[in-house]
């Protein structure tokens, strides 16, 4: 009774409100509700199968089966990043600050060597060369040995030039000059001298 | 006939039956709390995952209900709750403060697009002038008007008091009686 007249007292306030259809407006997909409960079941059905412990946590599924896996491969990570740590990539006490030093050490070292190098090379280019020259003249020496007198002579007529007989001239010693004296006669120098000119 | 609670918690108690009990729940209340949801947050897809939601939360929880209130208040409950929270993350989501008059502009539109309404053009009027209510003042009429509960069993499920859930049911009335007189 109090139900209906209360039900009564809202109507009374509400005419159009009252004059609209109670009927569910709502739809739903063909079939939903039928879904709805196979789901609803599915889903329990996993709820219960995941592992609880006492205080109601749960783990994912399969979790504790490569826990140990995990945590063996975590360990060898470990050690070796903690050996490397050890082993590599550590440098001497001071290391940069004497670097510098050390540098300029080796540089020196090298000039030093360098020089040694350059003057025993000197050095052997010259005795080369003055045994090379002496050598030359002593090959010559021993070859004109071998020549007559006559031959050099014939020579000397064909070959020589004014500028020849000026250098012998300027490169007479005391002693060659001498004996060039001794073995020219002096009507022998005039006429050379009448004949040729200089 | 539909079974007795005192039947669905007690096969759900044994390890053995607990299936049984939850399919026995399901066929009883599936439905009723679906429609409940349905009615605050107007999208089907929601309100499915909500619905979903609910009944997990049911059988991970039912092993705890100690019957100081009637299974049905207990479940309705839960579903408030869970239809409210949803309701105060959308708000969060859009970037909006929580204030219901944008969410509920927000759930006319959807209840616009919707493509599951079956109703004639005054029932989406009342739907409108319902959405445009408080949350609170809202959720009070659902109960009292579709839902047929009586104030003891609205005022076990909110917590509030039965005076208070007679003042909001009655303002809710006027409120909406005035706006569909004047959308004509």
């Amino acid at each position: 009774m109090e139900l209906r007249d209360s039900d009564k007292e809202w109507q009374k306030d509400a005419p159009v409100l009252a004059s609209i259809s109670k009927d569910n407006p709502f739809t739903v997909p063909e079939g939903y509700f039928n879904t709805l409960s196979e789901q609803l079941k599915s889903r329990a059905l996993i709820e219960s199968k995941q592992i609880k412990d006492s205080d109601g946590f749960t783990v994912p599924e399969a979790y504790f089966t490569g826990l140990s896996q995990r945590i063996q491969g975590r360990i060898v990570l470990e050690s070796t990043l903690s050996k490397n740590k050890e082993q590599g990539l550590q440098l001497p006490e001071s290391y940069f600050e004497t670097l510098s030093d050390r540098i300029q050490a080796r540089i020196g070292k090298k000039k030093s060597h360098w020089l040694s190098y350059a003057a025993a090379a000197c050095i052997t280019m010259v005795i080369g060369s003055v045994i090379y020259f002496n050598s030359s003249q002593y090959t010559i020496s021993r070859k004109l040995s071998d020549v007559s007198d006559q031959e050099i002579i014939n020579y000397l007529q064909l070959h020589t030039t004014v500028s020849d007989n000026q250098f012998i001239i300027e490169h007479l010693n005391t002693e060659e000059l001498q004996q060039v004296n001794n073995d020219i006669s002096e009507q022998e120098l005039e006429l050379y001298i009448n004949n040729t000119t200089l | 006939m539909q079974v007795e609670d005192s039947v669905i918690l007690e096969k759900f108690s044994k390890e053995s039956t607990r299936t049984e009990g939850f399919n026995l729940l399901l066929n009883k209340y599936q439905q009723k709390i679906y429609w409940h949801i349905r009615r605050l947050v107007i999208d089907h897809d929601d309100t499915d995952d909500l619905v979903q939601d609910v009944f997990i939360k049911v059988w991970n929880n039912l092993s705890g209900f100690r019957n100081e209130s009637q299974l049905f208040t207990w479940l309705y409950r839960i579903a408030t709750n869970e239809s409210i929270s949803f309701l105060n993350r959308k708000k969060l989501r859009n970037s909006v403060s929580l204030d219901d008059d944008l969410i509920g502009q927000e759930l006319i539109n959807t209840l616009a697009d919707s493509p599951y309404f079956d109703g004639d053009k005054a029932q989406m009027k009342l739907q409108k002038a319902l959405l445009s209510l408080p949350e609170k003042q809202r959720l009070v009429f659902n109960m009292k008007y579709f839902d047929d509960l009586k104030y003891d069993e609205i005022s076990e499920i909110l917590g509030t008091s039965v005076g208070a859930l007679k003042a909001s049911f009655h303002l809710a009335v006027k409120k909406i009686e005035q706006i569909l007189v004047n959308s004509d």
